[in-house]
Formats: C-alpha cells, structure tokens, sequence
C-alpha cells in the first residue's frame, strides 16, 4: 500500500538534508549550533527506507548522512559517553540517542553496508558500557528509599536513566536509554535485568491519572498532572521494550498513557507536540485511527480564537508541515520525529 | 687536598624566623583545607566585600501598589522604576524572565502575562534595543501550551515581542563564579550570556524546599534543560541554596520585578492557595527585593528562606531591615501572614 505522505515524507527529507550544519551536526532550529540529540535524531530518520536507507539512495542524502556520522563518531568521548554539544566534556544522556542510532545501522543490513565503520562495534561497545555503568542511576540506601517513599510515593528501587552521571533518573532519559539498549537485540535485551528493572520504573513512575511526567507522580501527597513529551517517549520505550509477558494488570498503565496522549493530541496549540504525540499513537492504533491524526499533523488545524484580558487573535497556532521548506516549525529535531511518524513501519524499533 | 665545606649553622633568630613562617603557612594550609569547599581565602574576600557593603548606601527596594491584573500596571510599575537608581537601559539588549512552570487549574502558578506586558512596554519606553521574553521551564520540554494557556503566548503575538526557549537555545560555557559548588563552568543559553539586563521576574511564592520562591530561585530557569535535564534536579544535589547564590553571582547584572498582585501560600509553588497582595516589588539588588518580598509574606528572611540569609552572608547584597530604604509604599501597609510551605521534617513524620 503506498504511503499517503509519501511525498511530504520526501520533503522532509529534503528539508533535514538542507538544514544540516557545515560540521555535519544538526541544531534544535535551523541555523542553531549542534547538538547529539537532534543530529541523532536526524540521522535516525534519514535511514527510513526511503529516506537514505533503502534502494537508490539520493546522492546528497548519502552524502549528509554521512557528514552527520562522522561529526557523531568525532563527539565520543574515552569514557564511551556523548555530552550534549562538541565543548560538552561531560558525558551524559546524548549518549543515549547516540547509541539507539549507531545499533539501529548494525540492526538493518542495508545501513550496515551503506554507512557502517569498521570500528563501529568498539564505538557501540564502549557507549552500551557507558549507558550500563555510568547512566544509570545509583542505589540509595533503605533511609533514602523510605524517606523518597514518604514524600514522592515513588519506589526508588526501580534504578532508571539519569540525564548526567551519578543523577537520580528521570523518565525521558529512562526511555531513551531503553530505546538505545533494546533495539541492538531486541529478543535478548527484553529480558535483561536492568530492561526489566528501567521497565518496573516507567511502571512505577505512572501519573496515578494517566500518563507520565519528568519522573514525580506526586508531590508532597498531591498529584502532580502529566505531560505530552514524557509520556510520548514513556509509550515508544514500552512499545519496544513489549513482552509477552507484560500483558495483564500493567498494560492499564499504557492504556491511561494513550488516553491522557488522546486528549492532548488535537487539543494542543503546539505543532511540535502535535507531532510527538501523533508518533506515539501511530504505534499503538490502526492506521484507520491515525489517519485523521496524521492529517492534522502535516495539515495544521483550524484558526483559534485567543484571548489576553479584552482582546481577541484569531490564529492557526499548528501550522503542519511548511510547503516550501518541508519543515515543522523550522526545526530539524521536530522534522525528524515527524519522519518517523509518517514512515511506513517503525523501522527504528 | 679538598677542603669540606664549612656547615652554615642557623642563627637562633633564622631558625625562630623559619619555625615562625613555618608555623603560619601551615596554619593557613589547614586552615584551607578545614575550610573548604569555601577556603580560607575566599572567606576573606567574601569578608572584605561583606565589610564593603556594611560601608555602602543602603539597597533601596521600590514597593508600589498594584490592586488587580485588570488595571493599567505600566504606571505603577514606571513609578517604581524611577525610584530607584537602575542605569539606563537605552540601546541593551533586555532578557525578562518570568516564571512559567506548570499548568495546574485552580492554582495561580505562574507570573501573570499582564505583569510581563507592563514591564515589556516600560522596557521599550525606556529605549531598550530589543525586549525578549525567556524561560527555561523545569518541568516539560515543549513550553508552547504552557504558554498560550497561561495567555503569556497571546500577549506576546499581540505585542510582537519574541519568546525564547531557554531549555533548546544554544549554550555557552561561562566560568562559574563563587566556587560554592564544584562546579568550575556553568552552561549558560546563548540569550542570557549575551544579555545587556536579566530582569528576574518571579511571582511571589512560598515553596516547600526553600521557603519562598523570588527573584534569585527563579534563576533556576535560566539554565538550560538540554545539559541539566528536567527538572534541573542536579542543581538540586549540589545544594538548593548554594545553587542559588552561585547562580545570582554567575549571571549578572539584574533587576527584579516581583509579580505579587497575587501571592501564593502555603503548599507553594504549585499547589498552594492565592493570597492577594496587590503589590509589584522592584530592585537591583535581589537579596534585598527578596528579603523585603519575604518580610511582605510575614517570613523572616534570616529564618524561613536559607538562600536569602546565605546571599547576604556572602556579601551578595544585604537582608537586613535597616541596610535596605523601601520607597513608595510603605513595608508595613502591605505585609500580610502567609501560610507556610510543609516543611520536609513535617512531611517526613506525617505519614
């Protein structure tokens, strides 16, 4: 069946190649200095099959593609990890797009061929060792444990991924760093202990009202509402990480993550999360479901009316896809997840 | 045949010299060592330029009245500004920093657009070159809802005045200053490092890790998201406080425009209740705008918000009543008696 979108999909292609930087890195904004998240990001979708992943690749895709890795391979640093910019000496959760885009090359044998690196498995081994032993967040001790009990209703056991070295973890990182660990092998990853314990985390880091935020449930005995992004990327770790096993009694927990996305999804007045979380439902639903979904992200929505004290603008706050440059609100990193939202299969899993 | 040089032998008063410098350079060593992570050197300074202060004119903080967001605020707000001495803004390049955080219904979180909308136009009155709206919001990436649910998004369109995303802004490394923490650089946003003036902006607020919440705790949302993750919990481990002051040291120079038409008390920042106090609170030295912020909650700053009583013990500004000359409204006509923040003790032992 072919893709609705294809051509849209090309277009946004086209616009990550323009937006590259001359160091090969990609910015948060066109134009904007590089950094590890959007240039893996980028990359990752690029390696759609028909992006510059597949047969009869386009010359200057290959060619970006290209620039993009070898700006990625140059940020590793000795101790395996990526920080978030060139000057970033500390390595920290950039490592962890980082390495879920280097093992999705090994995991897809056309990208191996096209793109692979003879020391590209030291490169994956030393930032899997980085994402294991630095990443993760350290034990605490049975008085942090019942006192982070008391306040925060959260069971620090459950070890998650931190956004820098010797941090208490939090849930995107968590996600991501699961991203990154299970795609390599996902049969073997899924029953890993530490997939199983980050998994046990995400569980128990839920917003008793459905979806997840930074990684705080509760506060001090209140609950603390959701938010789109952490629950996007809480959703696609899940839809990975999926085992047999984890239908029953959890999966409540996904299902109040995907009712709390539905309503936020045509609601918002914000393009780059109209694009999140489009991406997340298009994992969980039929096609039929996410059509409409679809539709309003490349599209925009209707004008809304917006009021400050008493004045009124009229105003399409979600524009959609740029026709001209191909772009979502300019940037490269938005652009990317919205590739991946309109490819036909999460090739990226 | 070689002759052996002859042994110098110290006099009584070389070697009473030798044990005496001996003696003070190793008093200075431990007393270094002992006294770190400050260190005895520091703690000269710091007491130099405390002493410098206590010789210094007093802070002024300008306290005017502001009855309701639904009235013209650019006049009381202009009147306060012209209290006190702020050098001119003519030609910079001005940063305002709100505090937008959360959206929680019910609960007045966030600096009212209003506020932010008085202080853009009293910037572009006073010649600023360009009056950009930033924040760095600790709790969610995408801050676009946020803002357009809070109307801050809408007055923006309507005043054509640009928002930066300080989370997703390009970065610059800045020597830390202080030394408080272990940190030796701070990444800074692109927007605050270049900035002529940062006008902190927070609305007045009782917080359950602080105390309250004022113009040096929102500088927490300058730093950017994209190397201190969200919610920024790594300032968090290094100290809430010393964080704090060694943020205000490491970002300057600043004004403070406190948003307290409507207060918030008790389970502050983000649940607690309203507490109108019709009042906007402005300076240039925001240990004193936030100490007098503090004595309008019914707080003693000394007491109940640690950061305040650390920045004036650092000599960062001052605390005290009496170094601090409130003009406009009177101190004592608009102090009201928050409810206090849980405290974490408190917490620990309730359930």
């Amino acid at each position: 069946m072919p893709n609705n979108y294809y051509n849209q999909l090309q277009k946004a292609y086209d616009f990550l190649v323009t937006s590259q930087n001359t160091d090969g890195g990609w910015g948060y904004r066109r134009g904007g200095m590089s950094f590890v998240e959007p240039t893996a990001f980028a990359l990752i979708a690029l390696f759609g099959p028909t992006g510059a992943g597949g047969q009869d690749v386009p010359q200057n895709r290959f060619q970006a593609v290209q620039r993009g890795l070898t700006w990625l391979r140059a940020q590793q640093h000795s101790d395996g990890g990526w920080g978030v910019i060139k000057d970033d000496p500390i390595s920290g959760w950039g490592t962890y797009p980082a390495i879920w885009m280097f093992n999705l090359i090994y995991r897809i044998p056309e990208l191996a061929s096209y793109y692979g690196k003879q020391d590209d498995k030291d490169t994956i081994d030393r930032g899997r060792g980085w994402i294991l032993n630095k990443g993760r967040e350290p034990s605490v001790d049975d008085t942090v444990d019942a006192q982070v009990q008391k306040l925060f209703k959260i069971n620090s056991k459950y070890l998650g991924w931190s956004w820098g070295p010797g941090e208490s973890g939090w849930v995107i990182p968590t996600s991501l760093a699961l991203l990154a660990l299970v795609v390599e092998d996902p049969a073997t990853m899924r029953k890993s202990t530490e997939v199983i314990n980050a998994k046990q985390y995400l569980f128990d880091r839920a917003c008793p009202d459905g979806g997840w935020n930074v990684g705080n449930p509760w506060m001090l005995g209140k609950k603390l509402p959701a938010t789109p992004d952490a629950t996007v990327f809480a959703l696609i770790a899940w839809r990975q990480s999926l085992s047999p096993e984890d239908f029953g009694p959890t999966t409540e927990v996904v299902n109040n993550g995907i009712d709390y996305i539905n309503s936020i999804v045509e609601q918002t007045n914000s393009d780059h999360t109209r694009v999140l979380t489009t991406w997340a439902l298009n994992l969980y639903k039929e096609p039929d479901q996410v059509d409409r979904l679809q539709y309003l992200m490349v599209h925009g929505g209707e004008e809304v009316t917006l009021t400050y004290r008493d004045k009124t603008i009229k105003k399409r706050t979600v524009l959609g896809q740029d026709v001209n440059s191909g772009a979502w609100v300019n940037s490269a990193y938005t652009t990317a997840i919205a590739a991946l939202t309109l490819s036909d299969k999460p090739y990226y899993l | 045949m070689l002759t052996r040089p002859k042994k110098k032998k110290l006099s009584r008063r070389q070697f009473t010299r030798l044990m005496l410098t001996g003696a003070i350079g190793g008093t200075v060593a431990v007393a270094e060592f002992a006294s770190r992570p400050l260190g005895i050197f520091k703690w000269i300074s710091i007491a130099m330029r405390r002493t410098g202060k206590s010789f210094a004119e007093q802070s002024k903080v300008a306290i005017v009245d502001a009855p309701s967001y639904d009235v013209d605020l650019l006049t009381p707000l202009r009147s306060a500004w012209e209290l006190l001495d702020i050098p001119p803004v003519n030609g910079k390049k001005v940063v305002l920093k709100p505090n937008i955080f959360y959206n929680i219904p019910g609960h007045t979180v966030n600096t009212n657009a209003a506020v932010i909308e008085a202080a853009i136009l009293l910037m572009q009155e006073k010649g600023a070159k360009e009056v950009i709206v930033a924040e760095g919001t600790a709790y969610q990436r995408d801050i676009t809802d946020l803002l357009y649910s809070s109307e801050i998004g809408t007055m923006l369109e309507l005043r054509q005045v640009r928002f930066v995303d300080l989370n997703h802004d390009d970065i610059v490394k800045v020597p830390t200053k202080g030394g408080y923490t272990t940190r030796e650089n701070t990444w800074l946003p692109r927007t605050i490092a270049e900035a002529d003036l940062i006008i902190s902006m927070p609305k007045m607020k009782t917080h359950h890790w602080a105390g309250a919440t004022l113009s040096m705790k929102n500088l927490y949302g300058v730093v950017p998201g994209v190397k201190y993750g969200w919610p920024k919990n790594t300032l968090h481990m290094t100290g809430i406080e010393t964080s704090i002051v060694e943020l205000y040291e490491t970002i300057a120079p600043q004004v403070a425009i406190v948003d307290g038409i409507i207060g918030m008390e008790e389970d502050g920042p983000l649940f607690g209740k309203d507490k109108p106090t019709n009042v906007l609170v402005v300076g240039t030295d925001l240990v004193a705008v936030d100490a007098t912020c503090a004595r309008i909650m019914g707080m003693d700053p000394s007491k109940d918000v640690k950061y305040i009583a650390d920045a004036d013990w650092l000599g960062q500004g001052v605390m005290s009543q009496d170094r601090i000359k409130i003009v406009g409204t009177p101190l004592k006509t608009v102090q009201q008696k928050y409810l206090l923040p849980p405290s974490l003790d408190k917490e620990l032992k309730r359930y």
